[in-house]
């Protein structure tokens, strides 16, 4: 693999005044526990002691605790934020990473070995010796169907998962197709049925025996789960309603190409919009090896 | 009055506890998302004789004093005991049963993993985790793994396996998801064995 040197912000900077990668060790250890259990059962939401961090709930302290436990010295990490590198959340989490251990950091998506992310998955595959951290906000998919938490441990624990099927049964029902385009619920190694975080559910098929290690952190509601590599991964779907992706009219109006996930922009305050990339490293690596708008057409 | 002079100091652990428990508990990671797949621990750390550098990565990577531990008679000698008190504080078990983790020379395992505590329907992480201590990564009883983590079928023979063990492992992880979840400790290498891991053994 040859990554430019320039791709890569290298390692240094570190503010010892905190501890490596801010949590403290007893943290970082239970946290650590977690994740080899959530890795021994794939899909079960297995609770931690989530701590408080400095960054308010719904900005990913659960991704930001999972990647502090995991974080080695000579890591290069990646963030994004709904696939853009260059978006706030991103931003600061990087920035933080940074400040606190002092990892090299890049934006391409192959140059990482620890990816964390904000409701997408990079349209670079992923390799093995990855490992992509999600940030989950409601880690439970059956919540918001059974709200009891006793409830839904049970329906978990004897694996009746009747309910789901009925949700989606129920979107077919109103509107003739399954209507749930995010957080589209999965099922994991045969066992458990988990929420893949909101990602779009164009991210779904490369969950499935990807190569790299998925790791799922809800900071609010203190839950780590994962995926180990090579795991299949299911859409719940009906035989006669078959799991779908999203698919678009148009290619990327910057770069032309017609299979990443396209995200709306509006362009001015009569109407005008374009279709572009959501995930900006796939882009702009496209924009610089000569792709351009249409190129498809032309 | 007992005097310091007298106290020999336990085995050093880690040089540096922050950045080599995160360099080791990577390697541990990724030695349960790829069940038996050997992995070379980055740092090696003194340990006293009866549990051996790798189990002493493993012990100071994940325990301290939430956690309980069990050590098999044979582990338990003085120095093993007043090492882990003194680097990890982590409260020991009288028996295996109550323990968060276990730590056995391979040839106890198949008597001592059935006693573990397999987690609950409602909460199956509250299993234990046991560390098998081997002389190397290769010359036991054989067998094929397969499932999460494996992108195709690997054969695996830790020194000391018997088809006795892969039985007990066997019926191990026919209780998915309970279970226990294994990590194998020695010969410069741990490699993870968790419950997912399907196991088809040559001898039956």
């Amino acid at each position: 693999m040859n990554i430019p040197a320039a791709m890569v912000e290298p390692a240094g900077g570190r503010d010892d005044t905190y501890n490596f990668a801010y949590l403290d060790e007893q943290t970082k250890r239970m946290i650590r526990r977690a994740l080899l259990k959530a890795v021994a059962v794939p899909g079960y939401q297995v609770p931690f002691a989530g701590r408080e961090m400095p960054m308010p709930y719904g900005w990913g302290t659960g991704g930001v605790q999972v990647t502090a436990a995991i974080l080695k010295a000579d890591d290069v990490l990646k963030v994004i934020d709904q696939g853009a590198d260059d978006t706030t959340n991103a931003v600061s989490i990087r920035k933080f990473f940074r400040r606190t251990a002092g990892v090299a950091t890049t934006e391409r998506t192959e140059a990482a070995n620890v990816i964390q992310t904000r409701h997408r998955i990079p349209e670079t595959p992923l390799r093995a010796g990855q490992i992509l951290v999600y940030q989950v906000p409601i880690p439970e998919p059956l919540r918001f169907l059974e709200p009891r938490e006793t409830e839904t441990r049970r329906m978990h624990a004897h694996a009746d998962y009747g309910l789901m099927h009925v949700k989606l049964y129920e979107d077919i029902a109103r509107h003739g197709h399954i209507a749930t385009t995010y957080a589209y619920p999965v099922k994991v190694a045969g066992r458990y049925v988990m929420d893949p975080s909101p990602t779009p559910k164009f991210d779904n098929p490369k969950m499935s025996e990807c190569p790299a290690l998925q790791l799922f952190g809800a900071g609010r509601e203190k839950r780590i789960y994962a995926i180990p590599p090579f795991t299949t991964v299911e859409s719940l779907d009906f035989e006669d309603h078959s799991f779908t992706v999203q698919r678009w009219d148009r290619p990327c109006a910057l770069c032309g190409a017609r299979d990443s996930f396209l995200d709306e922009v509006v362009t001015d305050d009569r109407g005008g919009r374009m279709f572009v990339c959501s995930d900006t490293d796939y882009c702009a690596r496209r924009r610089d090896a000569g792709h351009g708008p249409e190129e498809e057409e032309a | 009055m007992v005097s310091a002079a007298m106290i020999e100091p336990p085995a050093e652990g880690f040089s540096d506890p922050v950045l080599d428990a995160a360099e080791c508990f990577r390697v541990i990671l990724g030695a349960l998302a790829t069940p038996g797949t050997p992995m070379r621990l980055p740092r090696t750390v003194a340990a006293p004789d009866a549990l051996g550098p790798e189990g002493a990565a493993l012990a100071l990577t994940l325990m301290d004093f939430e956690t309980r531990v069990w050590l098999h008679p044979d582990i338990a000698t003085e120095a093993v005991v007043r090492y882990l008190a003194f680097h990890t504080g982590v409260v020991r078990a009288s028996e295996a049963g109550a323990a968060d983790f276990a730590v056995m020379p391979i040839g106890a395992a198949v008597s001592v993993l059935p006693t573990l505590v397999v987690g609950t329907a409602d909460y199956p992480d509250r299993a234990a985790s046991a560390i098998l201590l081997t002389d190397g990564m290769d010359g036991g009883a054989p067998a094929r793994l397969s499932g999460p983590g494996l992108a195709a079928p690997v054969d695996f023979a830790p020194a000391g396996a018997t088809s006795a063990l892969w039985s007990v492992l066997r019926e191990n992880a026919a209780r998915f998801p309970l279970g226990v979840d294994c990590f194998f400790a020695g010969g410069g290498a741990v490699a993870g064995l968790p419950r997912s891991t399907r196991i088809e053994s040559g001898e039956g």
